[in-house]
């Protein structure tokens, strides 16, 4: 699973916002599935939350490159400029973005899915997820 | 309703919250799955809205240490502080804040709440979440 760049992680996310759609849906007229639709349903609502939040890291990275394109003989004082803009992101990538996909896999791995379709559901999320969170801790260093 | 400041706006939201999750408590004694139902989805979208407040503090806290730091050129500074501005905050109260409001309120007025609590949580919280939009549209959308 390559997330290095934004627009995979995104990709990633988007792709599991779908297919879990579909599989919600399949899931409606299904007597058996017990309560799987609605552990379904509550983790897509919370990857839409992420993919919102992969948009804002995009937002941010938007603003460094704009600062970076700044012409300027002023190097010290962008590096500042740079500086308190990349504090601003850093808190937001450890207390809101990694939070939401934190707390998307611990209500996943939480809920008891009982038919085949929602323990693979399950499987398969938990491990994107979890791969989400390590890429992230990785590549900002958390 | 004053929303002129961030604390009360995020005040507003976390009270919902409560009287959200107070509300869908109720409505489990009533056994009424579709109302639950509509306020679980209010719950959430409120909770997204939440964070998104807290990152909206996140950006003008930056700015103002941007505008309060001592630096000698003053349209470096004015160029920063735009891009921050514009870029940053308007660009994420356009894109990502105001969307999401929309749609909880848009969900929420579309919900057939069945209950005569339902209804009420419905319109108290329809003129709460249009209030909010209407005061991050024009502190950011005028600009």
């Amino acid at each position: 699973m390559k997330l290095d760049t934004l627009y995979q992680r995104h990709k990633l996310v988007e792709n599991m916002i779908e297919k879990g759609f579909e599989f919600e849906e399949s899931l409606i007229h299904d007597q058996e599935c017990g309560n799987d639709w609605g552990g379904a349903m509550s983790t897509v609502e919370n990857l839409m939350t992420i993919e919102e939040m992969i948009r804002t890291e995009e937002i941010y990275l938007n603003i460094f490159a704009e600062m970076d394109s700044y012409r300027t003989r002023n190097i010290d004082d962008k590096a500042i400029y740079f500086r308190i803009v990349d504090d601003a992101f850093m808190h937001f990538i450890d207390t809101i973005l990694l939070d939401k996909i934190e707390f998307a896999f611990d209500h996943l791995e939480g809920w008891d899915f009982v038919s085949e379709g929602g323990k693979k559901f399950k499987k398969n999320y938990c491990k994107k997820l979890d791969a989400l969170i390590k890429k992230y801790q990785d590549l900002y260093d958390l | 309703m004053d929303l002129s400041t961030l604390d009360k706006r995020y005040e507003l939201v976390k009270d919902m919250i409560d009287k959200a999750f107070e509300f869908q408590d109720e409505v489990s004694e009533l056994e009424d799955d579709n109302d639950w139902a509509g306020v679980a989805v209010t719950l959430d979208n409120l909770a997204a809205i939440e964070g998104m407040i807290c990152e909206e503090e996140t950006f003008l806290n930056a700015f103002e240490e941007m505008q309060a730091v001592r630096m000698s050129d003053r349209d470096d500074k004015e160029t920063y502080l735009s891009i921050l501005y514009l870029d940053g905050l308007v660009e994420f109260s356009r894109t990502i804040l105001l969307p999401r409001l929309q749609k909880a309120l848009d969900t929420l007025n579309d919900w057939g709440f069945r209950t005569e609590g339902g209804k009420k949580f419905q319109e108290d919280f329809s003129v709460k979440l249009d209030a909010l939009i209407k005061e991050y549209y024009s502190l950011y959308e005028g600009v």
